[in-house]
């Protein structure tokens, strides 16, 4: 009887380990995995003596490493689909902003930044949807650089400064003034426009490798070209 | 080569179902008896699993004399389709690798 009790906690740690290892299926097919695993060790069990303790080792040898089973059902191996959307990712995050500001109007009025915003965020929303991506790859395509050209966009469409200067006459400061326009030191105006430019292109390139490999990965015929 | 055992594996199992509807129990026994196929009686599940969420195999349960009540795989009609096509792909490609690689041998 004690035998008997040694062979079910045997069956009932091997469940349990494969249970453990099939962590992140989701529920209902966790357990019916288990539930049918467990029915073959049942049918494996019915040609052997309850007591043969050798006989239940070499059925649990033959089922296999609970691991290997999980591996087999994708654990540790995520699935990575590639949508249609996926290959317009680079893109939307690099010009969908661009077109978005273009389509409100391209104006200074408040309306075409939103816009200019929404065609940027809906790139955002199918690179951290996506199941191609990474989650460095997610984050270096919505933060390098927020907008993708639209920054750059803005800041080129909008009206030159106008400066001027006046003196007061001997012994006064002079003044100056611009109206309109946004001013920056020269320095940090290159370095502004280069940022805006060239971060959003290599983003945008660096994704649309990212997308290339993972799409020969998954075809027979890619690796094969 | 996963990619190219478990393609496989999965259509042979639809093969045998082909026959006639059988258990898991049957299936993973004459499956880990063929060399190569499949890892372990185990991973049999993973697949049967895979086979029934793209419903290629429908399932029913019925009791059994010798032992709890076994859950039977039947082929479905998408199922049958699939095992069609695959066996007319295969035929190409066996031909193709073995000509490959008896060009290869002789070289």
């Amino acid at each position: 009887m004690k035998i008997r009790q040694g062979t079910d906690d045997m069956v009932e740690r091997y469940l349990d380990e494969l249970d453990a290892a099939l962590r992140g299926l989701p529920p209902e097919v966790r357990r019916q995995m288990v539930e049918d695993v467990a029915g073959h060790i049942a049918e494996g069990r019915t040609g052997l003596d309850p007591l043969d303790e050798a006989g239940l080792r070499s059925l649990l040898d033959r089922m296999g490493d609970p691991e290997a089973i999980a591996a087999e059902a994708g654990i540790g191996m995520p699935l990575r689909l590639e949508r249609h959307v996926d290959a317009w990712v680079p893109w939307l995050l690099l010009f969908g902003g661009v077109v978005g500001y273009v389509v409100g109007g391209a104006g200074p009025a408040p309306l075409s930044l939103v816009v200019g915003v929404v065609g940027w965020l809906g790139g955002v929303v199918a690179l951290g949807s996506s199941t191609i991506f990474s989650m460095r790859d997610k984050l270096l395509g919505t933060f390098v650089v927020p907008g993708g050209l639209l920054g750059l966009f803005v800041l080129a469409t909008r009206p030159v400064a106008i400066c001027g200067s006046s003196s007061g006459g001997p012994g006064r400061p002079t003044v100056e003034q611009c109206v309109g326009g946004t001013v920056l030191p020269p320095a940090v105006g290159v370095l502004a426009f280069v940022a805006l430019l060239v971060l959003p292109f290599l983003t945008a390139i660096h994704l649309e490798h990212v997308r290339r490999r993972s799409s020969q990965r998954r075809s027979p015929s890619g690796q094969v070209a | 080569m996963a990619q190219l055992r478990r393609g496989t594996a999965e259509h042979c199992v639809l093969a045998l179902l082909h026959q006639g509807e059988r258990y898991g129990f049957d299936l993973a026994r004459i499956l880990a008896g063929a060399d190569g196929l499949i890892a372990s009686e185990g991973t049999i599940y993973p697949l049967l699993a895979r086979l029934r969420r793209n419903g290629l195999v429908e399932t029913t349960w019925q009791e059994s004399t010798a032992g709890p009540p076994r859950r039977y795989y039947r082929i479905t009609e998408a199922g049958e389709r699939s095992l069609a096509s695959f066996i007319d792909y295969w035929k190409v490609f066996r031909d193709t690798v073995d000509h490959i690689l008896g060009e290869g041998s002789t070289a």
